[in-house]
């Protein structure tokens, strides 16, 4: 039998080189190409999700880390630069000690302006016409029937309620567990739910309480995946949120004072 | 190896057969993964069958295009590089355009890359004929392919969700048939398919050969 003719192996060597690199030059192009389309997409979608689940609110911020607290990123946006945080703080909270040093701090931070949280966990403030702090909305994930589910919330501080609720990813049985979306009296129940003294979740008829969710019919695990994500977050933000005892008359500007980790 | 002098005749067999003789889902029986996983609404198994035939056109084209240049020994490896360039292509452009579709077909988009049907499609027929043939080869394939998906879309949606493109059709009372959009209504579909098609071309040949007896 007759050996077949060998290519060489600097052929083989070329010929997988040349289409790596061309393959590598297209898909560049077309990420840098689609890229600002996708981005603006997804902040687009947040934003519509912030929102939606702050029905009071018009306009949205995010909470940003400064020092290990959680603040209200300065007007502008996240990137608009620490040092604008730090000199607002310090004129409008003269009164209080640590303004300079806060002022400082956030000059430490640099251009970043504190920094958000990794999304999946990211938290926003939400402001109406006037500019008025009408509640926070946070992201929160956990394990659900399938795979993780990810959702958004609105919480109104004052009122200690949950204001709205969207899910925002989730992989559950179409028919059965994605009705925790696709079913109106399960997300409507989400739209003043007390969180004191805990979010319980109720099979049938329930007491008719305010901190009580409907389980839906077929999907026990899924409401209950819901229910526990935003126990758990409520339990890890709680302590955390900027807190404000002037909530309503303030302007952000003047809130950057923060009781960290009371 | 066939004449490479293009005939209208040629062409036109080599679009058609994609679509219903070889159709890819229906009689190869090829890209099984797609089809059961994305299948439960039309509009998902629209957008599916038209991103599997961008990949396909684009790779079959590249393909037959180097067919001269590529060692035999490599041929796989170069064909899944081409592949692979085409679908990262795709998943971003949908991801810009319909991100809502995006979202829905989620990783399935990625997978196209190891869709047989492809693959296939290259070492059976682009790395061996013209680029003429080639593309119009993948057209039709894709075109089949994409039809197939939409049939047994609908057919899932209909039946699953009672709706068509998400419009209800049944109203407030209709109780939805939920296996057939899970996994599982994807191969009960694709078998009474497959059932009604091999019973007409069953009887199809039947009466041929009946006729050939009686001449």
């Amino acid at each position: 039998m007759e050996a077949p003719r060998q290519t060489p192996a600097y052929r083989l060597i070329v010929t997988l080189g040349v289409a790596g690199f061309l393959s590598g030059l297209i898909i560049v192009s077309v990420y840098e190409w689609t890229r600002p389309k996708i981005l603006a997409h997804q902040a687009e979608s947040l934003r519509k999700a912030v929102l939606e689940v702050l029905p009071a609110a018009k306009t949205m911020r995010p909470l940003v880390e400064v020092d290990g607290a959680w603040r209200i990123a300065p007007e502008g946006g996240a990137t608009a630069g620490a040092g604008t945080a730090g000199a607002e703080s310090g004129s409008g909270d003269g009164a209080s000690g640590s303004s300079t040093s806060a002022a400082a701090d956030g000059a430490d931070d640099g251009a970043a302006g504190g920094k958000e949280a990794a999304p999946g966990e990211r938290a926003f403030a939400g402001f109406d016409d006037s500019g008025s702090l009408v509640g926070f909305a946070f992201e929160a994930e956990g394990g659900g029937f399938q795979d993780v589910i990810r959702l958004i919330y609105g919480f109104d501080p004052k009122a200690r309620e949950i204001v709205g609720m969207r899910i925002l990813e989730s992989r559950e049985t179409p028919g059965l567990g994605d009705k925790i979306y696709k079913d109106p009296k399960f997300v409507h129940g989400f739209d003043a739910l007390a969180v004191d003294p805990e979010i319980v979740l109720v099979k049938g008829a329930g007491s008719g309480k305010e901190n009580e969710v409907h389980a839906i019919t077929g999907a026990t695990i899924s409401s209950r995946a819901v229910v526990e994500i935003l126990r758990t977050s409520r339990a890890h933000w709680d302590d955390a949120t900027p807190q404000d005892t002037s909530m309503d008359r303030t302007r952000v500007s003047e809130k950057e004072e923060v009781q960290g980790g009371s | 190896m066939a004449a490479e002098a293009k005939s209208p005749d040629r062409l036109y067999q080599e679009f058609t057969k994609g679509i219903w003789k070889e159709n890819p889902i229906f009689v190869q029986v090829l890209g099984m993964c797609p089809m059961l996983a994305v299948t439960n609404t039309a509009i998902n198994a629209l957008a599916m069958g038209a991103a599997t035939a961008f990949v396909l056109i684009g790779s079959s084209f590249l393909v037959s295009l180097l067919r001269k240049f590529v060692p035999k020994e490599v041929r796989i490896s170069t064909y899944i590089v081409i592949i692979a360039t085409f679908v990262t292509a795709a998943d971003f452009l949908l991801q810009a355009t319909v991100p809502d579709i995006h979202r829905e077909l989620g990783a399935f988009i990625s997978l196209i890359v190891v869709n047989c049907l492809i693959l296939g499609r290259q070492e059976a027929f682009a790395s061996r004929n013209s680029v003429g043939y080639a593309v119009v080869d993948a057209i039709g394939m894709g075109i089949g392919f994409a039809l197939a998906l939409f049939m047994l879309g609908s057919a899932r949606e209909i039946l699953g969700f009672g709706s068509f493109f998400g419009h209800p059709l049944f109203g407030p009372n209709y109780e939805p048939w939920v296996v057939m959009i899970l996994p599982p209504g994807g191969f009960l579909m694709l078998g009474m398919i497959l059932l009604v098609m091999n019973w007409f071309q069953q009887r199809k040949s039947r009466s041929r050969e009946t006729m050939e007896k009686a001449a």
